[in-house]
């Protein structure tokens, strides 16, 4: 494998911003497309001017490509946003030529038919892939369609009817003949996220994917459910594609380091253990690679056209030797002559012998991130210059592949805006520099001396001169850090001015953080100051790939807490979005354009392919990590910087230090203003429960008709005299001339009444739809059963088989003793309209089939004595076995009992729930008194308790009981020590030995002993000591 | 009518991405794009800031309280992959428990209602839903939804403790039997109903309704009613209220409104009658059912200004 670079071009065009780039297939232009200007970049005369156009648009370019026939080679598609631009450049002019608008969101890729000269296939997030003819721009000539949008769209290129397309993880394979306009084919290619995909430049059947899971895989599409082969990177892959010669396949992946080195290589796909060639040169992410055949070269050798988030174009040569590696024969023979060819192209005046160079190739190879270089390849290499002593030359390339070449250059270029450093004095003659930095109270001045050989692997030294305000441990500390840093990039020939003043004040800032012991005036508390987050630790910054699918993060909410407070927070009312007439995008890679050193450049939103290249392409974090808020500040950024800047000045020292402390974040600058202050609202009044009513509501179910007037005139005090009403109205319901004569033989109760059971019924229906639960709550304490829980419940059980079974024994024939139970016979004609029965007849149907049956199910739970009826087993064929029989004077008075009730017993379960959910919101009011009043009036048993529970062994009979007395002897479980009596109310046990008694004795005897009572000799004092926590 | 009872300055170096109070509205926490969790006292109209929680390596998306019953507990999630859960011990916060257990963004903590104990579920932009419960003996056991939502779930939220159906059956003496359920919206556009089964997770429904990301669901608090109601959120810019009678397994949805720009946010209040609805706009708004089963806006919380102002005189 080599790795030296064969960059025949470079061509920086900094102020472009271009994000795609297209070769054309005469190999005469390239095309550089960005928001802001699409440029035409001569490829032989690269440096020289480029041409071009004014876009303007708001949105950036997804996908630029020229027409690949050569009859047609002038004319270039773009696409933006929907919309696709023909432009036809002729004669140094571009003259649009129409456009295509079809797709409803963003497209994301788009291919000129390599055998069709007029057809060009367009895919979308839209899930929509159109096949256009250029000819009739008015409507696609067809439309394919499927369940999720499309990355990638690629004609095949032999068969002029097949394209494939990627969707996330799958590839869908499509035929222009197939009128069902359903894929053809299928491949469920990748667990995770195609990016790239290629067809095989010669056979039909062949393609390769590259995906988010750092493999390529390769394809025969005729067999979707294997993989040919599979190529794996250790790093996600964002193309790959064929080289037209050979077997070759160029790939660019994306270091997860990020460090933008290494990341676009040359392989053969006959062996695919390791790549043939690393072009090394790019200082970021290659975002577009692109085919040249040189035309003027006779021996035919191709050249590869990228273009990086470095903004720089490269052109580089594959020379005869690569392509062989590649299973290629050219007719050329002579390789050294190729390599010559190159090095006239990259002429250096630097000369570095030849062993420095293997050095340096060392080191590479050292710190390289491809782990499977192994010892082994590096010999190959160095063996490989031995053969070939020609290459010697290249390495001296390689030494200074794309860095500044002299120091005069690298001072020109170091960007001395960084915050809290003034150059002073810049010398390339004499070799030094001089920086100023503050941080806090303290300020250093930096001298830099450059030695003769630096970059290459050599660092340069730091000193600090006066006024350096830091003590010499500091200062010492700082150039051990300083140090490193710069030999870190020196090591890989890279200059390290800019590095190191960052680190610098980076360093500064942490070392001079624990001056400012005292609070910021402008904080309103007074605490320590929170640990800083160690500067060196990996920090989490924007810019993964996964950002696509992370939501864009809210900046402002509004949440209910507590019972009445609404909490709101809001972004700043000064981060104004740009666009207001658009929505919010909705994913977090939106914000990675910002990650740009210029804040100037936009995505369009929700352009996963676009974004993933931003995302991907971001510099180390920590150094300009994007935020949220770059979102929203950026357009009058500069003023506000300006503003908050003067302001900063002024208030001195403990405002700058605060700026100081994170530099290079944009939205640190206007720190004070970053987050505005949280609102907590009082929204009690929205509510339809009130605290002060929960206060002053009096429970007292002896005296409901009492209870009810107090609680009318608490709810007069705040206001809702709805409640008053209610309060007015049940209070007559419940008075005491209503009260239900306990015979049942009397009139019948009032309950039964509409202004009875049924007033409470829709008052609490009425609630209910009002949320009221504070009001339902009350009103089902006050009119809940007073009994016990489990006759309520055995009750409503049997109003519930009542129900039931009339319904079931339709087929009766009744003719027996039998009387009206309770309101329940209104349901029962309602729901049986069809029974031509007298009311009466009815009556007593109902309630004989009623009641029998119910006994069944909960006689057992009452122990009610009971007799066995056989007058009722004629109807065992019903599924009802009428065993028991009871008393119909006791039946007559349950009955009676159900129908004074005022609140119907079957809704018991939801009853409960009201007053626990009230019990809970009064627990949040604080008023823990209120909530066991209501808890009170709940009848059901809460869920037997699971954890840890105390068993005691009875002392008699030593049967396991949990409460006092033992459940099979009957005696009191628990003897007392002491007075040898048994303990009904307070006792303690020892854990150890099990002795123990009332507590009072317990207390008395350890007081003054530590050893047990009984003389067992256990030293229960020292053994159920328990730790606090 | 509304009243602002506390303006709490949080010195937040960046964007706030949520705030809470916790269970007695005592205390405030807030979490930010600067990586900390803050936490104020907000007793009785004060603001002091408690504890400066650093430990998240990226922005923190959301906190959530535990129930007191637990201790002063507070879980956050972030875009580095974690959620941190931290307690309060004799005063000061420290970490308690780190889940890292994602392979992507963590967008959504929330707690389960306390009956079911130190539970809660978190859910991921690696599109799953984990759910991490302790005995609180310091051991945390997990359990993971995988592929809860295809590219990403972006918010979780557990049903009130309250077993809806069963509320108009009879269970005899006791209470009946708790389910867990919890409600979730992804990038797939779906709201998701989980039920937990013989110890599994299973999905109870899937709702189909919005045409873009769901952002947010809230599951209404439960008074005692038969009916479960759900509001979600999505970057299709509509608000969707869905609701299951408790008879049935069919939920019905109704559009609350379809706003001008992305919403982010619902919010129900503790009865449940009252919704608030914020997002992209920087604007928050409050939303009440009618008698008649009409939403209504009833209040407009004018964030940038920090006031609320009164939208219409309310109906009913």
């Amino acid at each position: 494998m080599s790795r030296w670079s064969s960059e025949y071009v470079v061509a920086e065009y900094r102020d472009l911003q271009a994000n795609c780039m297209a070769v054309d297939c005469l190999g005469e232009h390239a095309v550089l497309a960005g928001r802001r200007v699409l440029a035409i970049v001569p490829l032989d005369r690269p440096k020289d001017s480029i041409k071009k156009v004014n876009r303007q648009s708001k949105w950036e370019v997804s996908a630029v490509q020229w027409n690949p026939h050569p009859s047609h080679a002038q004319i270039l598609v773009t696409a933006t946003n929907q919309r696709v631009d023909l432009v036809a450049w002729i004669d140094g002019k571009g003259v649009q030529q129409g456009s295509l608008k079809a797709h409803t969101r963003v497209i994301s890729d788009l291919d000129w038919s390599p055998i069709e000269a007029s057809s060009l296939a367009t895919c979308s997030v839209d899930t929509y892939t159109f096949l256009w003819d250029i000819n009739d721009q008015r409507r696609p000539i067809k439309s394919l369609q499927a369940v999720s949008g499309a990355n990638q769209v690629k004609w095949n290129k032999v068969n002029e009817h097949l394209l494939a397309t990627a969707h996330d993880g799958d590839i869908r394979l499509w035929d222009t003949r197939d009128s069902k306009g359903s894929p053809v084919q299928y491949i469920a290619g990748h667990l995770q996220k195609i990016h790239g995909v290629d067809w095989s430049p010669s056979s039909e059947h062949h393609l390769a994917t590259s995906s988010q899971d750092s493999t390529v895989k390769f394809w025969d599409v005729r067999n979707p459910k294997k993989t040919e082969a599979v190529m794996a990177s250790g790093a996600p892959v964002w193309r790959a594609r064929y080289a037209p010669f050979g077997t070759g396949m160029v790939t660019v992946v994306v270091p997860q380091l990020r460090r933008g080195e290494n990341s676009l290589l040359l392989w053969n796909i006959r062996d695919l253990k390791q790549p043939v060639h690393t072009f090394v040169g790019h200082t970021d992410v290659v975002l577009e690679f692109q085919w040249r055949k040189h035309t003027e070269d006779e021996r035919g050798d191709y050249q590869l056209v990228t273009w990086s988030r470095d903004q720089s174009l490269r052109i580089w040569t594959i020379e005869s030797h690569l392509q062989k590696l590649c299973g290629h024969h050219t007719q050329s023979d002579s390789s050294a002559k190729d390599s010559e060819s190159i090095i006239n192209g990259t002429t250096e005046d630097k000369v570095v012998d030849g062993q420095d160079a293997l050095e340096i190739m060392d080191n590479h190879f050292g710190s390289g991130k491809d782990e499977d270089t192994d010892g082994g390849t590096k010999v190959d290499v160095k063996k490989k210059f031995e053969v070939e002593p020609v290459n010697e030359s290249i390495l001296a390339d390689a030494i200074t592949p794309q860095q500044p070449r002299t120091l005069q250059q690298e001072f020109s270029l170091v960007n001395v805006h960084i915050p809290n450093v003034t150059v002073e004095e810049m010398n390339a003659e004499r070799r030094i520099c001089t920086f100023s930095a503050v941080s806090g109270k303290h300020m250093v001045r930096l001298l830099m001396t450059f030695p003769l050989m630096y970059p290459s692997n050599v660092a340069p030294a730091f000193l600090f001169e006066d006024p350096t305000t830091i003590d010499q441990d500091a200062q010492n500390k700082l150039i051990k850090i300083l140090d490193q840093t710069s030999i870190q990039h020196v090591k890989h020939n890279r200059s390290c001015i800019e590095p190191c003043l960052r680190q610098l004040i980076q360093s500064l800032d942490n070392l001079t953080f624990v001056d400012r012991t005292t609070p910021d005036t402008d904080m309103p508390y007074n605490l320590q100051q929170p640990p800083r987050p160690m500067k060196f630790l990996p920090i989490y910054s924007y810019g993964s790939l996964q950002d696509a699918n992370i939501p864009f993060p809210r900046t402002s909410g509004a949440r209910f807490c507590g019972t009445d407070h609404l909490v709101c927070f809001v972004r700043p009312s000064h981060m104004h979005r740009q666009r207001t007439s658009e929505i919010t995008p909705r994913a977090l890679s939106a914000l990675s354009a910002y990650a740009l050193p210029t804040q100037t450049v936009r995505t369009p939103q929700s352009n996963p392919s676009f974004n993933m290249m931003f995302g991907l392409a971001r510099s180390p974090p920590t150094d300009n990590s994007v935020s949220i808020s770059s979102y929203y500040t950026n357009k009058d950024h500069r003023k506000k910087r300006a503003r908050s800047k003067s302001r900063l000045t002024e208030q001195g020292d403990s405002k700058r230090d605060q700026k100081a402390r994170v530099p290079g974040s944009p939205q640190k600058k206007q720190k004070d203003k970053s987050s505005e202050p949280v609102m907590i609202y009082n929204i009690s009044s929205l509510l339809p429960i009130h605290r002060q009513l929960a206060e002053n509501y009096v429970l007292d179910t002896e005296d409901i008709c009492n209870m009810c007037n107090k609680n009318a005139a608490a709810a007069a005090a705040v206001g809702r005299r709805d409640l008053v009403q209610m309060w007015q109205l049940v209070s007559l319901v419940s008075s005491s001339s209503l009260v239900p004569n306990q015979n049942p033989d009397s009139e019948p109760p009032w309950a039964v009444s509409p202004f009875g059971g049924q007033l409470i019924d829709s008052l609490i229906d009425h609630y209910s739809s009002l949320c009221d639960v504070q009001t339902l709550a009350m009103l089902c304490c006050a009119f809940g059963p007073k009994e016990d829980a489990q006759q309520v419940v055995n009750l409503a059980s049997a109003l519930n088989r009542i129900q039931r079974s009339t319904s079931d024994i339709s087929c009766a024939n009744v003719d027996d003793v039998i009387e009206v139970v309770d309101e329940e016979d209104v349901m029962f004609l309602a729901r049986r309209p069809r029974k031509s029965y007298s009311k009466n007849e009815l009556a007593d149907l109902q309630s004989d089939f009623s009641y029998s049956p119910v006994l069944n199910g909960w006689s057992n739970i009452t122990g009610v004595k009971a007799r066995r009826s056989n007058s009722w087993s004629e109807y065992e064929d019903v599924n009802y076995k009428f065993e028991e029989w009871r008393d119909p004077d006791e039946l007559e008075k349950e009955r009676h009992e159900c129908k004074m009730r005022l609140l119907d017993p079957r809704k018991l379960v939801q009853y409960d729930s009201f007053k626990e959910i009230y019990g809970n919101i009064l627990y949040r009011w604080g008023l823990k008194d209120k909530r066991a009043m209501v808890l009170k009036y709940c009848y059901l048993e809460p869920k037997p308790h699971k954890g840890l529970s105390f068993v005691t062994i009875c002392f008699y009979c030593r049967q396991e009981t949990r409460v006092g007395q033992c459940g099979t002897c009957k005696n009191y479980g628990l003897q007392c020590s002491i007075c040898h009596l048994a303990v009904r109310g307070c006792s303690n046990f020892c854990l150890t030995c099990g002795h123990g008694g009332h507590s009072s004795h317990m207390i008395e005897w350890f007081r003054t002993h530590t050893v047990c009572p009984t003389g067992c000799g256990c030293r229960c004092l020292e053994d159920n000591w328990m730790s606090p926590s | 009518m509304v009243s602002v009872i506390n303006t709490v300055d949080t010195a937040h170096e960046d964007m706030i991405h949520d705030a809470q109070m916790d269970y007695y509205g005592t205390k405030l926490a807030t979490c930010s794009s600067d990586r900390s969790v803050k936490i104020f006292d907000v007793k009785s109209g004060q603001q002091t800031l408690i504890a400066d929680l650093r430990g998240h390596e990226g922005p923190v998306w959301q906190i959530a309280w535990a129930h007191p019953m637990f201790g002063n507990l507070l879980a956050s999630c972030g875009y580095d992959r974690k959620v941190i859960i931290w307690k309060e011990t004799n005063g000061t916060w420290g970490k308690l428990y780190e889940y890292t257990n994602h392979d992507s963004s963590v967008n959504s903590v929330c707690w389960a209602p306390h009956e079911f104990g130190l539970l809660f579920a978190c859910g991921s932009s690696d599109g799953c839903i984990s759910v991490i419960s302790s005995t609180g003996d310091g051991v945390w056991d997990s359990k993971k939804i995988t592929n809860a939502h295809t590219i990403g779930c972006n918010a979780v939220s557990w049903a009130p403790a309250v077993v809806p159906g069963s509320l108009i059956e009879q269970s005899g003496g006791q209470k009946p039997q708790l389910v867990k359920r919890f409600v979730s919206g992804g990038c797939d556009n779906l709201v998701k109903i989980w039920k937990e089964e013989d110890d599994q997770w299973v999905e109870e429904q899937k709702l189909e309704g919005h045409s873009d990301w769901v952002r947010d669901v809230a599951w209404a608090p439960s008074i005692g009613l038969p009916k479960s109601v759900i509001a979600s959120c999505s970057q299709d810019c509509r608000v969707i209220i869905w609701t299951n009678d408790g008879t049935s397994s069919a939920w019905s949805s109704k559009t609350l409104h379809k706003f001008n720009d992305v919403i982010w946010h619902v919010s129900w209040s503790i009865t449940g009658n009252i919704l608030a609805v914020s997002g992209g706009d920087n604007k928050v708004s409050l939303w009440k059912e009618s008698l008649e089963g009409q939403w209504a806006c009833i209040s407009d919380v004018n964030k940038g200004q920090g006031q609320v102002t009164e939208a219409e005189p309310q109906a009913a």
